[in-house]
């Protein structure tokens, strides 16, 4: 009796502790799969400004450089800088007193014209009366051929040297009104109303100037009315910049105010900016096209303030977007990984997303280093092999759906985006939970399946703002 | 007449030989009723129900202090806060803002320890709560249903060392936790329940269906059985009639997480 009962309480005691020790057995080396901490939001819809973002300087619209077409000593300097003038104020007299001797000699030149011709028209007379008096002679052959010869001759020389006489006034005429013409050029007024905005010359100065060359710049009137800011905008952006589109701006001299505008002109050729590295002796230039804004508001705007720009560019209504920081890229799976099938040989080409479509990025240096860290961007090499590798694996735009307690990723088409989300036009519904944040999980991290728990992100687990 | 003859004597039962308390406590899981039958004839002992208690508390503060330790378990319960504020929020009675504050003030101050703590302190008056109700429950089933009465303190060490079962499923539903990364893992049919809800009535009702807590009302059955000197099958349908009725009605008030 007691045997059977003995038996059945090893086999249940032996029995509870296998399970006991298989059960422990597994928990304490079952593989740990690593849980990122996360920070989650959801899927919403919102209305969507495009902006592109570039800094400036503030530029009169409409200015004027005064030069002189003389050359000379500036005897009367009547305004300083800042002051207003009126369109006709004097603005500089240069010293007058050759050009003044030039138009005395022109005149005089022009006047012994004038007399020249007078002489040059009484021995016409004289000449032709005389030729008049032996014409008739000779035809009742009172006189020889050859006294008839030198009257008619002496007549014709007459004639001519009255209309050379006459040439040459005219002459005399044309230097006289190039001297009257210098001498006015030496009394310079103001072409528009408007401030003296810079003023480069002082009383007594020289300064040269010819009718076909600027001359010395003196100073500079502009109309300080209506103001422009002058920005630069890269390549990838200025393609999305259309003449009347809302600008937001920013003026580093008025922190407290907004002030808007309107894109006015777009230039057509670029200006290259010069960008040096710090860490290596190359140069890589930046392709920058100018944009003038037209300022709405008239405030103390001097011409060189710095401004910074936020152009609108593209509008969507009710749409849904992400944080900005929940778009990322990752390398598509490929079924013919041989070397490492189960292994995820994407990291390198693993980023946060800036944009590959252009209107995000601020138009300074760092946008062409930003579109050097996309995924999208990455492969810049002149190898076809790594061309071809590169095309093959380009990375797709994702984004990590958070379910339960691990992600889901999952391929996002992107519309336009502006300071702080992304338009998402494909791939996700209303009211989804998705990974925002840390940065590194992000855009390292994180990968399909992978397990997380939701909480306040690390400290330095932030992307350095642009 | 003839006289009646006399009744011939019953030989005395032979008594159960007596075993240490560390014999009970483990014959309880293998031959229970032959513990029960000890426990009837031996004098009543505290440390029946005492030491099961106290084994009870010591396994539940370590089981939770294991199971919160676990990021995917502490995911699963601040899914299950943002799930019921965002309800609290749809219904109307929270604003957003309230939501989002309220969930940092947990962040904040309900984090991983306090919840161990909590579930600690919750396990040990569990514990006592739940040998205390199942020995009154005896009890009164040995008293108003069977009609024989017998003390309660030793329906309370019967209750007691019936609920070793308990702690070992409890040791084993943690480990289960752990190797699956759910909080409610025990061995029941909730593990064939992929997103186990615990606001689902249906998935808290298969996993109230749990191999030990059935072992549990096997083995009060039998106790109570040995108790009464009545059939397993009789006490066997009041206990476990009991046994669903509690679970139904946990269930139904919204308490099912505690009949799991």
């Amino acid at each position: 009796m007691a045997n059977p009962k003995k038996r059945r309480k090893i086999i249940i005691f032996s029995v509870i502790g296998l399970v006991l020790v298989a059960l422990t057995l597994v928990a304490i080396f079952r593989k740990k799969q690593p849980v990122i901490t996360v920070q989650t939001e959801k899927v919403t819809r919102r209305n969507l400004t495009e902006l592109v973002v570039a800094n400036g300087k503030i530029q009169p619209v409409t200015q004027v450089v005064i030069s002189p077409e003389v050359a000379g000593e500036i005897i009367a300097l009547p305004v300083k800088e800042g002051d207003r003038v009126k369109k006709g104020d004097l603005l500089v007299q240069i010293k007058p007193d050759n050009y003044e001797a030039s138009r005395n000699s022109a005149e005089a030149s022009y006047k012994s014209a004038l007399a020249s011709i007078d002489l040059a028209q009484a021995q016409l007379e004289k000449a032709e009366t005389e030729y008049k008096r032996n014409r008739d002679l000779f035809q009742n052959k009172l006189v020889s051929d050859s006294v008839f010869l030198e009257f008619k001759t002496a007549y014709e020389v007459a004639r001519l040297q009255h209309q050379n006489a006459i040439h040459q006034a005219d002459q005399a005429k044309f230097g006289l009104d190039n001297a009257k013409s210098d001498l006015s050029k030496t009394t310079i007024l103001s072409p528009i109303d408007g401030t003296v905005s810079r003023l480069k010359s002082q009383l007594g100065e020289r300064v040269l100037g010819t009718s076909f060359n600027m001359g010395t710049e003196i100073m500079t009137i502009a109309d300080l009315n209506e103001m422009e800011a002058r920005v630069d905008i890269g390549e990838m952006d200025v393609v999305l910049i259309a003449p009347g589109q809302k600008a937001r701006l920013d003026v580093d001299s008025f922190k407290d105010r907004k002030f808007t505008g309107a894109v006015t002109q777009i230039a057509n050729s670029s200006k290259s900016t010069g960008l040096t590295s710090s860490s290596s002796s190359q140069s890589q230039e930046a392709t920058k096209f100018e944009v003038r804004i037209r300022i709405n508001e008239v405030e103390a705007f001097r011409p060189g303030m710095s401004v910074s720009a936020e152009i609108e560019t593209r509008y969507r209504t009710n749409v849904l977007t992400v944080p900005m920081a929940s778009v990322t890229t990752r390398p598509p799976k490929s079924p013919e990984k041989k070397d490492n099938p189960g292994k995820n040989t994407a990291k390198s080409g693993n980023t946060n997303m800036t944009p590959s479509t252009p209107a995000r990025a601020t138009n300074t240096a760092l946008s062409a280093t930003a579109t050097n860290i996309t995924g999208t961007n990455t492969t810049g090499t002149n190898n076809p092999a790594s061309d071809k590798k590169s095309k093959e694996d380009k990375a797709i735009e994702v984004v990590f759906v958070a379910n339960g307690d691990h992600v889901k990723m999952v391929p996002v088409k992107i519309g336009i985006c502006d300071n702080d989300y992304w338009e998402i036009s494909e791939g996700l519904t209303e009211g989804q939970e998705i990974v925002s944040g840390g940065y590194r999980a992000i855009s390292k991290d994180l990968e399909d399946g992978k397990k997380i728990k939701r909480g306040t992100p690390d400290k330095g687990d932030t992307k350095e703002a642009k | 007449m003839d006289p009646i003859p006399p009744t011939p004597e019953l030989p005395a039962a032979l008594p159960v030989p007596a075993t240490s308390l560390a014999g009970r406590l483990l014959n309880v899981l293998a031959a229970p009723g032959d513990v029960f039958a000890g426990i009837k004839t031996a004098p009543s002992s505290v440390a029946n129900w005492l030491v099961p208690v106290l084994i009870f508390a010591v396994i539940g503060t370590i089981s939770m202090c294991i199971m919160f330790a676990q990021p995917a378990i502490q995911q699963t319960i601040h899914d299950q806060q943002v799930k019921a504020m965002d309800k609290l929020v749809q219904q109307g009675k929270m604003t957003q803002a309230q939501e989002d504050q309220a969930l940092q003030a947990m962040e904040k101050f309900a984090g991983p320890t306090l919840m161990a703590i909590f579930g600690s302190i919750a396990i040990v008056i569990y514990g006592f709560v739940s040998i205390f109700g199942w020995a009154l429950v005896l009890w009164l089933a040995g008293r108003w249903w069977l009609k024989t009465p017998f003390d309660y303190l030793k329906a309370l060490e019967v209750a007691g060392l019936s609920s070793l079962i308990t702690v070992l499923g409890m040791v084993i539903s943690t480990l289960l936790a752990v190797i699956l990364g759910r909080l409610y893992a025990g061995p029941s049919l909730a593990l064939l329940v992929g997103d186990f809800d615990p606001t689902n009535r249906g998935h808290l009702l298969l996993g109230a269906v749990n191999g030990f807590n059935l072992w549990h009302a096997g083995v009060l059955a039998v106790g109570l059985a040995k108790l009464s000197g009545t059939p397993t099958v009789k006490t066997a349908t009041a206990v476990f009639g009991f046994w669903v009725l509690i679970e139904l009605l946990l269930i139904g008030i919204g308490l099912g997480q505690w009949a799991l």
